[in-house]
């Protein structure tokens, strides 16, 4: 345990000293990407993985010759998960050599810099927030819109219902950070439950960093959930999930996580294998030995990590795939203008090319980018903590479309 | 007898004075209207402490671009360098907000900037802000400043840091 803390520590401390390492001379042809990020803040468990799997990338491009000839700078910058942090900080590195792309680790930062980014004409990235889809500008959400995934979820829950032999519609509860991000999965999940005639209970929010979450689970649970979706960043999924245990509801109660970060084999459910057994996931990325055995993502880790692969967290393959989208949009862009005219809004360009391409190796459902879409993926895939393990209960299925169901 | 009046500055300065009034008064009406920048801290002292979270520091301002993001920003002292941070970025976001078609703004300080910035906490590996590993941002007199993203637009002020009762 020690040894793996350490482990990332060291992680952490590379990604914060990145921009010193990477050395460009002046002939050399680069890129820069920004990634606004937290390393030492709440959602770090997840986030510094990810990131170091996007580090490793880039440096296996970068030693293989780049893209045709061009190496990508990494840029990460700790904002611990705060929004005025990440604003000041783009203004402050807005300006570096060849910005190409920027990526937003929350959905508050990427709702604060989107109008910045615009004006900048650099693409950007953000988690999942359907209010980019809606209004189609230089925003791309990484997979699957938050509420399109909240949908599949109760598509899924409907589907487990009637599995089980119930009758009727189960009661559904939602309790997950209060923050743009918590709140983002209803702008159309709601209106998905309503036009189903599903029972959403009314939904139930808490800050970020919360010890206790029993309060809101009482009220979820006196109010008759049968199931119970679960937000927030892994270790914060994981926290609910050890409440609810200790009051006896996950007996009871199925939790669905929605979002994507629910409890991770290294984080998470290390933490807490009893509590967070049963849990259900859904994702649009690989997670668990999935992850772990993906060719690309193997062949990385062991080329820069040199640790055992069961230390590898999801994420790490995850960052991969940011890493995917931009070397295939750099091809693109490279082919079109050169790299003397490379800028963000020729990679923009590039970006709304992307769709339908296999460039993403598996690591996700699918590429869906294009002309009028800004989602990552319109796919997700299901897995069921078993045995302290993510264990795969769905294949790849499309997500409803409920970015389209509401107003923005 | 002929010798022409001597040059008298007093009557001189009046008259330059009343010549130029006009322009003064469009000069501090056009002043009025864009508004100059300004920033202003509630409280304008503070106590690094828990007590921060129930009670954050807010801000208002004005002389911003109507609709632009604005960002609050804490100066450091040089040689202090905060969790998470290089020493070489001498301000750190403390809250951000968005000027109203007035070019006025009003924010508070999020908690996650309390409990980063102010508490400079550790986050333990179930999510949850480690008080035990608070480093509180030392007392003394700080500066701040509101920055309009889209003008550059930047107003100033201080804010001081007390130490904690004994």
């Amino acid at each position: 345990m020690r040894r793996t803390k350490g482990f990332w520590a060291l992680g952490v401390a590379l990604l914060v000293f990145c921009p010193l390492g990477f050395h460009a001379s002046a002939q050399e042809r680069y890129v820069t990407y920004l990634s606004l990020a937290d390393y030492t803040g709440p959602i770090a468990g997840l986030n510094v993985p990810a990131d170091s799997g996007l580090e490793d990338f880039f440096k296996d491009l970068n030693d293989r010759g780049g893209v045709d000839g061009v190496k990508i700078k990494f840029l990460g910058v700790d904002t611990r998960y705060d929004v005025a942090r990440g604003v000041s900080a783009y203004k402050r590195y807005r300006t570096e050599h060849k910005l190409v792309l920027v990526n937003a680790i929350s959905t508050g930062i990427g709702k604060a810099i989107a109008p910045l980014t615009d004006r900048d004409k650099i693409p950007q990235l953000v988690p999942g927030d359907g209010e980019f889809q809606a209004k189609p500008g230089r925003v791309f959400t990484w997979g699957t819109c938050y509420q399109d995934a909240f949908a599949a979820t109760i598509d899924w829950i409907l589907e487990d219902w009637k599995a089980k032999g119930k009758s009727g519609l189960p009661k559904i509860g939602y309790i997950s950070w209060d923050n743009p991000y918590g709140r983002e999965p209803l702008r159309g999940g709601k209106e998905y439950a309503e036009k189903l005639g599903v029972t959403l209970l009314p939904p139930e929010f808490f800050p970020p960093g919360t010890l206790d979450h029993s309060v809101w689970l009482t009220r979820l649970a006196n109010a008759g959930a049968d199931y119970i979706i679960i937000g927030g960043v892994d270790p914060t999924p994981t926290n609910i999930l050890r409440d609810a245990h200790k009051m006896g509801l996950t007996a009871k109660i199925q939790f669905v996580d929605a979002t994507f970060w629910g409890p991770d084999e290294t984080v998470g459910i290390k933490a807490h294998p009893e509590a967070t057994e049963g849990a259900v996931i859904c994702v649009y990325y690989l997670r668990g030995k999935e992850a772990r055995e993906h060719p690309l993502a193997k062949r990385i880790w062991e080329k820069y990590r040199g640790r055992p692969i069961e230390e590898m967290g999801s994420t790490y393959a995850t960052g991969m795939i940011w890493g995917l989208d931009l070397e295939a949009a750099l091809k693109i862009a490279l082919k079109e203008v050169g790299y003397e005219k490379l800028d963000g809004e020729a990679v923009f360009r590039a970006y709304m090319k992307l769709g339908g391409g296999d460039h993403r190796q598996g690591l996700a459902g699918n590429c869906t980018y294009g002309p009028q879409s800004r989602r990552g993926s319109d796919m997700v895939k299901f897995y069921r903590v078993q045995g302290g393990k993510l264990v795969p209960i769905t294949g790849w299925r499309k997500a409803p479309d409920a970015v389209a169901l509401h107003k923005f | 007898m002929n010798e022409r009046p001597a040059f008298r500055p007093k009557k001189s300065l009046a008259v330059i004075v009343f010549c130029t009034l006009p322009l003064v008064f469009e000069g501090l009406f056009a002043w009025g209207q864009s508004g100059v920048p300004s920033l202003d801290p509630s409280p304008k002292q503070i106590v690094v402490s828990p007590e921060l979270l129930k009670d954050p520091p807010s801000f208002k301002g004005s002389g911003f671009k109507a609709g632009e993001a604005v960002t609050v920003e804490l100066g450091l002292p040089q040689g202090l360098k905060l969790k998470g941070m290089t020493q070489e970025e001498p301000w750190v976001g403390i809250a951000f907000a968005k000027a109203d078609e007035k070019g006025e703004f009003q924010c508070k300080t999020a908690s996650t900037a309390i409990l980063n910035w102010f508490l400079q906490v550790d986050w333990t590996a179930d999510g949850k802000p480690d008080m035990t590993k608070a480093v509180p941002l030392p007392p003394g007199s700080y500066r701040v400043r509101a920055v309009g993203m889209d003008s550059d637009v930047v107003a100033e002020t201080g804010l001081e840091i007390l130490s904690q009762a004994k």
